[in-house]
């Protein structure tokens, strides 16, 4: 898995993981959204687009980041999951929590 | 044993004993991705669920010396896919029916989500520890 983040104006950041996304490559997750977070850019999108599996632990490190950015009064938000993410999602009712926008500037918008 | 159905095809991968593994585990299913009569999604459903428990079994087992876990996989043809695994870690009481947590909580969705994926889970503590995951094929998937 490589995490790839990019760090955008007006406080937003972008997080391109590619690969599995499981309980490998979750620490590596976590900490590139507090690094968004601390370097002033609490809206935090994670582009999806590359990850065609996610297991329980990368659930968990997308949780963690969102309570991370939240409480910078930022927010997390996914973009362009697969088929297995969004399973994943809705069988834990996390896509509740973690709504998928179907792409980056999508989720960038908020719309 | 005498029986109509034909002879499932089998996977093992052993030493099954680090997140690592975890991924080597993953490819080892690559075939059954392009088999005629499997659907993808009862795939994707399994694969979810193997996944969630074998990474209880790697997290029990680390730093244990001894440790060893094995995963055959079995697919019957039109019927099922399912997994048997096996691993001499310590014996441990596990609630297969623990409702998912809160929605802010970073752990604890991995049973409940590989329970929702599956048929069948079953786990009999022991020497060796055995869980048993089954995924009926729907054939008008």
């Amino acid at each position: 898995m490589d995490v790839d983040l990019d760090l955008r104006d007006a406080g937003t950041a972008v997080l391109r993981i590619t690969g599995r996304l499981t309980m490998v490559g979750a620490a590596q997750v976590r900490t590139s959204v507090d690094r968004a977070v601390d370097a002033g850019h609490p809206l935090v999108v994670v582009d999806l687009a590359g990850v065609p599996f996610m297991d329980s632990s990368g659930l968990g490190a997308l949780v963690g980041g969102l309570r991370t950015a939240r409480a910078a009064s930022g927010d997390l938000r996914i973009a362009a999951p697969s088929e297995q993410v969004r399973t994943v999602l809705e069988l834990t009712t996390m896509d509740k929590v973690l709504r998928p926008y179907e792409g980056v500037d999508d989720a960038l918008r908020g719309a | 044993m005498h029986s109509a159905a034909p002879d499932p095809a089998e996977i093992v991968v052993t030493r099954c004993i680090a997140p690592v593994d975890i991924e080597r585990l993953q490819e080892a299913l690559d075939p059954l991705r392009s088999v005629t009569g499997v659907p993808p999604r009862d795939l994707i459903l399994f694969e979810t669920a193997l996944v969630e428990v074998i990474g209880n079994i790697v997290r029990a087992g680390e730093g244990s010396t001894m440790f060893d876990a094995v995963v055959t996989v079995r697919l019957w043809p039109g019927d099922r896919l399912e997994a048997e695994l096996r691993d001499n870690g310590e014996p441990t009481p596990v609630d297969l029916h623990r409702p998912l947590p809160d929605d802010m909580q970073e752990h604890g969705r991995g049973l409940p989500l590989a329970r929702s994926a599956l048929d069948e889970l079953r786990y009999e503590p022991g020497a060796p520890n055995r869980w048993l995951l089954v995924r009926r094929l729907r054939q008008d998937a």
